[in-house]
C-alpha cells in the first residue's frame, strides 16, 4: 500500500527537508510536490531560506571573540588560582594549628593531670626523670640518665619516655611525632628536674602519638 | 598559535580546577567561537557578544564547582550561562520584552513567499536584510533560527543547549522561519510602498 501525504503533512516536514536533516518521509513528500504546486513553492521558499541563512552566517563577522577577550579571561584565571591557593594554605595552617592545640590540650591535660610516682615508669631504658640530678644536670632540664648517657643532645633517633596518661592505652600499630613547646615548668611537674631558675622557659619537646590520639610518651629536644 | 592537545572536557575541567591554565585555554578555545556567535546572532552587536563570552568564562572560572556533569555537558552548562546573559544584554538594551512575543506576530502562510522575495533572497545582497529580519524576531524563535540555521546545529544538540525537548526545538523554528519568512517580506514590500 503507498503511504499518501497530505499537505498538512508536508508542511509540517518542510523545514526538515530544507535544511537537509534526516526525513523519514522524504520520498513520499518528494512525490507529493510533483502533484501539489502550493507543497512545491514551500519546499522552494523553505530551501531559498536555508541558503540565505546559511550565507549570512558565513559573512557574518567577527566569527570568534577577539584575542583581548582571551587575554583578560587568562589574567582573572590567574588571580582565582592565587586567591584560591592562598585561601588553601590559610585553611591548612588553621586546620595545623587547630590539630596541635587539639593533640596539645588533649596529651597534655591527662599527662598532666595524672602524676604518677617515679616508680611507675622506671625501665632501663626510660629512667625515672625524677631522679637526682647530680653534678651534671644541666641549667634547665634534666633528661633522664639512660637517655642523656646514651646521646647527650637528644636528637631524632633519642628514646621516647613513657607518658603516665599512656600507661593503659592499648598497644599502638601507628604513630605519629608532634613536635611541642611547653613550660619547663610543665615537665617539672611530671618529674622532670628543672632548675628553678628556669622553669618559666619554654622547651621544645617532641610527643609520640597514637592513631587513638593518646600521647604515648616525650623526648626533649631542647 | 600555542599548541593544544585533545582532552575531554572533565579533564581538562579538572585540571583547570587545579591550577591549569593550559586547560582553561582549552575549554575557552573549544567553546568561546559558539558562544561569540549566538551572542552575536542574538544581538547583532560584537560589543554584546564579547561580554557574553566573557561573562561566560568568568562565571566558569569563579564557580567551576556549579557544573555538574551529570546534569549535561559543558557545553550546554556553558551554553546556558551564555544565553541568560544574552537575553539580560537584551532586555537592557530595549527594556523589557517579553520572551515569547511572537504571538502578536503575522506568520508566513504557506507558499506565500513572493517570488521577486525569493530572488531577493537568493542574491548575496540580501545578507544585510536577513540579519535585520533575524534581529527583529522575539529572542525565543531568534535563538532556534541562530543555532539551527546559522549555527547548523542537530535539532537534538539545540534541545540540549536550549534544555527542551527536540519537538519544542522543531516546532519552534517551524513557527520561527514562517516568521522571519513575513518578516522578510514585509521588509522588501518596505522601500517600494515608501517610494510609490
Ligand atoms: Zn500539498
Amino acid at each position: 500500500m503507498v503511504f499518501a501525504m497530505t499537505c498538512e503533512m508536508f508542511n509540517s516536514i518542510v523545514d526538515d527537508l530544507a535544511r537537509g536533516g534526516f526525513c523519514e518521509e522524504e520520498a513520499e513528500a518528494l512525490d507529493h510536490v510533483k502533484i501539489c504546486p502550493g507543497c512545491a513553492q514551500r519546499l522552494a521558499e523553505a530551501q531559498t531560506l536555508t541558503l540565505a541563512l546559511q550565507r549570512a552566517a558565513e559573512a557574518w563577522e567577527p566569527k570568534e571573540a577577539p584575542p583581548e577577550v582571551e587575554r583578560l579571561l587568562l589574567i582573572r584565571f590567574r588571580q582565582q588560582r592565587n586567591l584560591v591557593r592562598w585561601h588553601r594554605r590559610k585553611q591548612h595552617w588553621i586546620m595545623g594549628a587547630v590539630a596541635a592545640g587539639i593533640v596539645l590540650m588533649v596529651g597534655l591535660s591527662f599527662w598532666l593531670a595524672r602524676p604518677v610516682p617515679a616508680h611507675r615508669y622506671s625501665s632501663p631504658a626510660m629512667e625515672s626523670p625524677r631522679q637526682p640530678a647530680k653534678q651534671s644536670a644541666p641549667p634547665s632540664l634534666v633528661p633522664s640518665p639512660a637517655v642523656e648517657a646514651e646521646n647527650p643532645q637528644p636528637a631524632e633517633d633519642s628514646e621516647f619516655l613513657p607518658l603516665p596518661s599512656a600507661e593503659d592505652a592499648p598497644p599502638v600499630t601507628e604513630e605519629q611525632v608532634v613536635r611541642i613547646s611547653v613550660p619547663a615548668s610543665a615537665l617539672q611537674e611530671i618529674g622532670f628536674p628543672v632548675s628553678a631558675s628556669t622553669t618559666s622557659e619554654e622547651v621544645t619537646a617532641d610527643i609520640l602519638i597514637g592513631e587513638d590520639g593518646i600521647a604515648r610518651g616525650i623526648r626533649i629536644v631542647q | 598559535m600555542r599548541p593544544y592537545t585533545a582532552g575531554s572536557d572533565d579533564d581538562l575541567l579538572r585540571r583547570m580546577q587545579n591550577g591549569d591554565e593550559e586547560a582553561f585555554a582549552m575549554i575557552y578555545h573549544r567553546y568561546q567561537g559558539g558562544i561569540y556567535r549566538f551572542a552575536l546572532h542574538m544581538t547583532g552587536n560584537p560589543a554584546m557578544a564579547e561580554e557574553v563570552t566573557q561573562e561566560v568564562f568568568m562565571a566558569l572560572i569563579g564557580q567551576p564547582d556549579r557544573f555538574d556533569s551529570l546534569k549535561g555537558s559543558l557545553q550546554a552548562f556553558l551554553f546556558g550561562i551564555g544565553r541568560n546573559h544574552t537575553l539580560r544584554c537584551l532586555e537592557r538594551e530595549r527594556g523589557l520584552m517579553p520572551l515569547d512575543a511572537g504571538g502578536e506576530w503575522q506568520t508566513h502562510a504557506t507558499g506565500e513567499a513572493s517570488l521577486e522575495l525569493l530572488d531577493d533572497l537568493a542574491r548575496r545582497e540580501s545578507v544585510a536584510r536577513l540579519r535585520e529580519a533575524v534581529k527583529s524576531l522575539p529572542p525565543i524563535y531568534r535563538e532556534v533560527i541562530a543555532l539551527c540555521d546559522l549555527e547548523e546545529k542537530s535539532y537534538a544538540e539545540a534541545a540540549q543547549m536550549l534544555a527542551c525537548a527536540v519537538g519544542t526545538i522543531r516546532s519552534r523554528l517551524h513557527r520561527a522561519r514562517g516568521l522571519l519568512l513575513a518578516k522578510l517580506e514585509a521588509l522588501y514590500r518596505a522601500p517600494a510602498n515608501q517610494g510609490g
